[in-house]
């Protein structure tokens, strides 16, 4: 399901046109990215907890070069599934 | 930190839309609850701006629990995962972004970080190391005494006549001198230390030698002197051998025990108890000479010579006797405790078969020591000469013999029993940290335990399997007598 779908999804569901659809779904992502750049977790209640983590810089080896490279370290975005999401996909999951 | 960010979300969603609140609470709540919808539908959602969330499957598998090392399968699970858009990543590493990754150069060298450690385990081995030299130093101990009673017994062979109080003082010098060695040992400053001891004693025993003369015995006086500075002189010189023997006995000794894996159970008495104990019988054994200088020229002074050499005889016999029946006693004792030993061990393993082979092992050590004090306590005591021929060639032969049993209970410790090992054997217990070694004790379930609940009481959660496997049943009711396993790390997971 890729974005279109997605918006699409969306706006039948808030029973709005596409491209308002589009612009609140885009003003949420904004809005969460907000708070990530202040460091602050958002949580969804029912859905998960979006969380910036810190990685530490470290040294990696080019596995093809054999060169030793220093990784910075950075800030990355995870994601933790609530425990409903998880239980749901848990029984229903088809595999 | 907003604990409802919803709500967060929502405000900003509703001031920038112009909308209500609630309508934009209810959007927000729709936008989660439709990636929550499409995932499940199409197991995949991408959100332009914020990223990909994907369902994974992930298959069943067999782990094994590192506690017990019960197989554990992990049931199969979906897994969402989120992996971020390139925008969302860069919004969110804004603070970072001037990094670059940078490659290294070759002489940069990073190892030095990791370079502390190491020095508790340094210590845990010169404990060890402690405890094996300790074990050595009573080994020696009973081998030297058993050597300088042969040398004595040399001695007395080259001469028959003068013998009773130069081969005494000999004796006790030796066992003086060995002592001492013992003593050094640990510190390894033997040699001098000795060779000056052993000086110094035979400084000693000339003046000794000098009071006997002085003594109406009826021998002729001066060739007597002569005798015994010879006779010592000769004690010293086979004392040097027997030292050199020793000194080797030693070297092999050690190299047997570094052998041997070192698992007997012995508390770990530090080189400080050795060395009281060795403190403790030189003074004992100087003490004992005294006396039996003091005796001896009591003796010489009070008997006529032709009727104390005839009641010397009688007396010597007897105590001969005596001794020898000490020695085969003790001799029959320890063959029959190292037998019952082996027939125990091997033969009668039973229902609990450590708790059979523990004590066992007990007896026989208690055997070995006996012998050891017999044969040496007597023999300074009795001012008697002649039965150190009788008890040095025994005495050999018994160290021998306790060696090899040191030995034995050594390896019996390090692989128990056959049925032992059959349980560590059970699939159930292979991955295992730990290994059963015994039976520590077998108790009774009290009403309402079980043995699982025993088993997190005692050994801690998971360890059950290791009373299942001993009791050889899944389950047992309160009042049924329960064994409780003695366990023991693998020795892959030792330090």
């Amino acid at each position: 399901m890729n974005n279109k779908d997605f918006i699409t999804k969306l706006s039948a569901a808030l029973d709005l046109p596409m491209t308002d659809t589009q612009h609140v779904a885009d003003t949420i992502i904004n809005a969460m990215g907000r708070q990530f750049e202040d460091g602050e977790t958002v949580q969804i209640p029912a859905f998960g907890v979006f969380e910036v983590k810190k990685h530490k810089e470290r040294v990696m080896v080019n596995p093809t070069t054999g060169k030793r490279m220093l990784i910075p370290p950075k800030l990355v975005l995870g994601f933790k599934p609530s425990s409903a999401v998880r239980g749901h996909f848990k029984k229903g999951g088809e595999d | 930190m907003a604990k409802n960010s919803i709500g967060d979300l929502a405000a900003i969603l509703a001031r920038k839309q112009k909308i209500g609140k609630k309508e934009a609470n209810d959007m927000v709540t729709a936008f989660f609850a439709t990636i929550t919808d499409g995932l499940r539908d199409d197991r995949q959602v991408k959100v332009r701006g914020l990223g990909t969330f994907k369902v994974t499957t992930v298959k069943a598998r067999e782990s094994v629990d590192v506690n017990t090392g019960n197989r554990v399968v992990i049931e199969g699970h979906d897994k969402v995962s989120f992996t971020p858009d390139a925008t969302m990543k860069d919004l969110v590493n804004k603070p970072f972004a001037q990094f670059t990754t940078v490659v290294v150069n070759d002489g940069v060298n990073f190892d030095s970080v990791d370079a502390a450690s190491a020095s508790e385990e340094r210590n845990t081995a010169a404990v060890d190391n402690d405890s094996e030299a300790d074990s050595d130093s009573l080994d020696d101990v009973d081998e030297e005494e058993s050597v300088d009673e042969r040398s004595g017994d040399d001695v007395e062979s080259e001469e028959k006549k003068e013998v009773p109080v130069t081969n005494e003082v000999g004796q006790s010098e030796i066992i003086d001198v060995t002592a001492e060695t013992v003593d050094d040992e640990p510190s390894n400053d033997a040699p001098q230390a000795a060779d000056s001891k052993q000086d110094n004693t035979a400084a000693d025993s000339k003046p000794a030698s000098d009071n006997e003369q002085v003594n109406p015995v009826g021998t002729p006086p001066a060739a007597v002197v002569d005798q015994n500075n010879e006779v010592v002189r000769e004690a010293d010189n086979a004392l040097n051998h027997s030292e050199d023997r020793v000194k080797e006995d030693d070297a092999t000794t050690q190299v047997l025990d570094s052998y041997i894996p070192d698992d007997t159970p012995e508390p770990t008495d530090t080189l400080e108890h050795t060395a009281h104990n060795n403190d403790s019988v030189e003074e004992k054994s100087t003490d004992e000479t005294h006396d039996n200088s003091r005796t001896e020229k009591e003796d010489d002074g009070d008997d006529q010579p032709i009727v104390s050499r005839e009641y010397f005889d009688e007396q010597m016999s007897a105590c001969r006797r005596r001794c020898n029946r000490n020695l085969i006693l003790s001799v029959v004792l320890l063959v029959v405790g190292l037998v019952a030993g082996f027939l125990a061990g091997r033969y009668l393993m039973q229902p609990q078969p450590v708790v059979s082979s523990k004590p066992q092992v007990k007896q026989v050590k208690k055997v070995v020591a006996q012998p050891d004090t017999a044969a040496t306590a007597p023999a300074p005591k009795d001012t008697v000469e002649k039965k150190d021929t009788v008890a040095a060639p025994v005495a050999p032969v018994e160290d021998k013999k306790k060696e090899s049993d040191d030995e034995k209970t050594s390896a019996k410790d390090d692989d128990v029993s056959p049925e032992i090992a059959k349980m560590n054997a059970d699939r159930r217990l292979r991955f295992g940290a730990y290994e059963i070694i015994g039976v520590e004790k077998v108790v009774r379930l009290k009403p309402g335990q079980t043995m699982q609940s025993y088993s997190n009481k005692t050994l801690g959660k998971d360890m059950v399997v290791y009373f299942q496997v001993l009791n050889g049943v899944d389950e047992m009711k309160p009042g049924e007598p329960l064994k409780v396993p003695k366990i023991r790390l693998k020795k892959q997971y030792r330090k």
